[in-house]
């Protein structure tokens, strides 16, 4: 239980708190709303002014956060320069998109309840104007509307020809919270749809495009409440509502007329800093882009995988962390993320392309990669270059044991961390924590990763050279099995040294690891110690490690910890 | 832009169209003017839900279904160009968020509705149909199953020098088959001159 806590319990807790905030605005605002001074306004509207504006207490609070999670800077800087709390908490700073995520869901269920009981509000409103009866409603809607402190019923009587229910249509489009609420709302909904998963992963320009409309959702956020229509009511000591609702109003009665005010917008009082943060960002992201790259190498790989090396002013990095990288050529508004594969002891850096869509395709074409002779740099494109944004990799040196699981295209960071685990470990001036790796390498088939079993077979010969072959372990898992002839090969080359479909000298597997056997194993080599466990790809493996970390840690004396670390990408 | 497949947005959209227009007509049905007006929402976002809920295959790449979505392949076959072609999506969405516009709480489903359509004439005009997904066959192997045993390998010889491997620490669940080394293959489908290493070894 106590090493759940230690692997757990910073998100939940974090969570925790973020759940804990979400509903005590929200039922401290709906409460507010019980006080007399909105007595009037309720009769006109219902219980579900509460509820609007509790919702809506509750969106400010959200957008503020939504819009922090995506500050990625300020992410980098805190999670690495700043040590200020304690690494395990700092780590939690890695789900930022996850978070997101969180944050944006949330956001929908508000919307959704904000929009619902508005309908009634609006609905209530204009009941107040249109019933025949001499009820509170209708003498609260005919107040007259000149001086701006006497009226309460912000719709103007509405059109009463208007069939069915145009005039409430209407009516919602003659306010400004009412025709802004809905831009926001359908710019919200887009912006969703094309965030799924799919859609993201397959047509990331969709996606890119489709949630710049947040521009459009903030600024009309800002001015929603500018017109502040919903109204409470100043004189609440002179004019009780409670007692007064039956009496006549007036000078020479009891009670006076009751007068009112407009409750004043203060979104821009939550959104005012994240969004002056985010344009930093953004200011951060413009000024790197006229920074120059030059790209030293472009290296062709099989399965229509491209390497670009490139160098940039002072660019300094760490392994595993990724960038963003724009083509003014290709699309001047596009940056698209990638992961870096360069160690950071090296003098330049690089990133490994898959060649899947539209613009990847014309990145190829623009660093002439089909055209076998030599390209001089002047013709290759220009490129910018923004970031580089921190993930968890780094960590693997503050453990002394490291395990390392790449499934799939999760393999490209760890391209980063091996190099650099490798020049680390060949430095004599720098002493190491890190003293054994252990690399799980699961994937299909290695189509489109000839590349990185290329490096696996650098670094194990150069291991081999060097004596100090144990450092390293790594163990490579083909999943999609072999086929007849497949088997015939393997089964004619057992006595090579080096693995038939690899290259590499220590065999493949086949199938999955059995990780029942695996961390056993690990654990009773390594006894005493925190061991780092680093993973990257889907999420179904996540899980599973996941649970594997927590049942195999033991907080005995002599027990060893696995700590989960998760990449998002 | 233009390897994107539309049909895929547009069907996230549309679904979520109609499923604002669903709840959109209950709240209308409670008390509003032209509440008549939120029961045809209901109706008409029930439908599109069905209809959009299966997810098209995909003419590029695996498709990821929506639970339960098979259910609804022989509906979706059997409706001929109704339910399969575009355009007919395209001009029915069109006419269907009309009436959506007499009730403020489905406003906001006819809009997201109209966008969709509009999307859906894009995914049109770029050829793109509605086609039920098939088992999704897995190239280059005999089993859907990933292997839990090892290929077939001879067996081992009495006399065979132990195996010098890096293994030795820990046990990797598979039984320990390596053999010594001799010298490499050539590896299947690789080409000598893409090996262009991405890794500088005189950096080292």
């Amino acid at each position: 239980m106590g090493d759940w806590i230690v692997n757990e319990g910073p998100k939940w807790l974090i969570l925790l708190i973020w759940y804990v905030i979400n509903i005590s605005l929200w039922i401290g605002i709906f409460f507010k709303y019980d006080g007399l001074q909105y007595y009037y306004t309720k009769t006109l509207t219902g219980e579900g002014l509460g509820v609007a504006r509790a919702s809506a207490a509750c969106l400010n609070f959200n957008c503020m956060l939504v819009l922090l999670s995506v500050c990625r800077n300020l992410i980098s800087y805190m999670r690495g320069s700043c040590t200020c709390c304690r690494r395990s908490i700092r780590r939690q700073l890695d789900k930022n998109i996850t978070f997101h995520k969180a944050v944006a869901y949330m956001i929908c269920l508000h919307t959704a309840l904000h929009v619902g009981a508005h309908c009634f509000n609006f609905q209530g409103f204009m009941d107040g104007h249109t019933s025949d009866e001499d009820t509170l409603a209708a003498r609260l809607s005919d107040l007259p509307r000149e001086p701006d402190y006497a009226w309460v019923n912000p719709i103007e009587p509405p059109n009463e020809d208007a069939p069915f229910g145009l005039g409430l249509v209407e009516v919602c489009f003659t306010v400004i919270a009412g025709w802004t609420g809905i831009l926001i709302t359908i710019a919200l909904i887009v912006m969703v749809t094309s965030s799924t998963e799919t859609i993201r992963r397959s047509y990331f320009e969709v996606f890119w495009f489709t949630h710049h409309l947040f521009i459009v959702f903030f600024a009309f956020l800002l001015v929603h409440g500018i017109e502040g229509i919903v109204r409470y009511q100043t004189n609440v000591d002179e004019h009780n509502p409670i007692e007064c609702q039956d009496q006549e109003w007036g000078p020479d009665h009891e009670c006076p007329y009751p007068e009112f005010a407009g409750t004043s917008p203060t979104t821009w009082i939550w959104l005012l800093i994240p969004i002056l943060m985010y344009l930093i960002e953004r200011g951060i992201r413009l000024v790197r882009s006229f920074q120059a790259v030059t790209i030293t190498k472009v290296v062709k790989h099989p399965s229509k995988v491209i390497e670009l090396v490139m160098k940039k002013h002072e660019f300094a990095m760490q392994p595993g962390q990724y960038v963003f990288i724009k083509c003014p050529k290709i699309s001047r508004l596009e940056w698209h993320p990638f992961t870096l594969t360069s160690a950071p002891e090296e003098d330049t850096f690089s990133v490994h392309v898959r060649l899947v869509g539209d613009w990847t395709d014309g990145l190829a074409k623009a660093c002439r990669v089909d055209e076998d002779e030599f390209q001089a740099s002047s013709k290759m494109p220009s490129l910018a270059v923004d970031g580089p944004f921190g993930t968890s990799s780094t960590d693997i040196f503050n453990y002394h044991v490291g395990v390392c699981v790449a499934a799939g295209i999760g393999a490209t960071p760890f391209a980063s961390v091996l190099k650099s685990m490798w020049y680390k470990y060949n430095n004599p001036d720098i002493e190491l924590k890190l003293q054994k790796v252990y690399f799980y390498w699961i994937c299909p088939d290695t189509n489109a990763f000839e590349w990185f079993a290329d490096l696996l077979q650098h670094l194990e010969a150069q291991m081999m050279e060097q004596g100090k072959g144990s450092f390293l372990d790594y163990n490579i898992y083909l999943t999609r099995g072999w086929d007849v002839n497949q088997a015939r090969n393997i089964y004619l080359h057992e006595g090579d040294e080096a693995d038939i479909v690899t290259g590499l000298r220590q065999k493949t597997h086949y199938g999955r690891p059995q990780w029942d056997q695996i961390f056993p194993g690990i654990a009773e080599a390594h006894p005493g110690i925190n061991i780092g466990v680093f993973f990257c790809g889907p999420k179904s493996l996540s899980s599973v490690l996941h649970k594997k970390c927590n049942q195999y840690s033991t907080i005995k004396q002599d027990g060893s910890r696995f700590h989960y670390n998760k990449e998002n990408f | 832009m233009g390897q994107i497949e539309w049909a895929m947005w547009a069907n996230e959209q549309a679904l979520a169209s109609s499923l604002i227009m669903l709840a959109g007509g209950i709240i209308g049905v409670n008390g509003f003017d032209g509440w008549e007006y939120g029961v045809y929402a209901i109706i008409a976002g029930t439908l599109i839900t069905v209809v959009e809920y299966p997810r098209s295959r995909r003419t590029k790449g695996t498709t990821i279904e929506r639970k339960f979505q098979r259910i609804l392949n022989p509906v979706m076959t059997k409706g001929g160009p109704v339910t399969q072609n575009y355009y007919v999506r395209f001009v029915s969405y069109m006419i269907a968020c009309i009436p959506c516009v007499f009730l403020l709480p489905t406003l906001l489903g006819g809009m997201c509705l109209f966008i969709a359509s509009i999307i859906y004439f894009k995914a049109a005009f770029g050829g793109e149909y509605w086609k039920p997904v098939g088992d999704q066959q897995r190239k280059r192997t005999l089993t859907n199953r990933p292997p839990s045993r090892l290929p077939p390998r001879p067996p081992a010889p009495a006399n065979k020098p132990p195996p010098t491997t890096n293994n030795d620490a820990e046990d990797n669940g598979q039984p320990d088959l390596q053999t010594p080394p001799s010298e490499p293959p050539p590896r299947p489908g690789a080409q000598p001159h893409y090996r262009n290493q991405g890794f500088d070894s005189n950096a080292i």
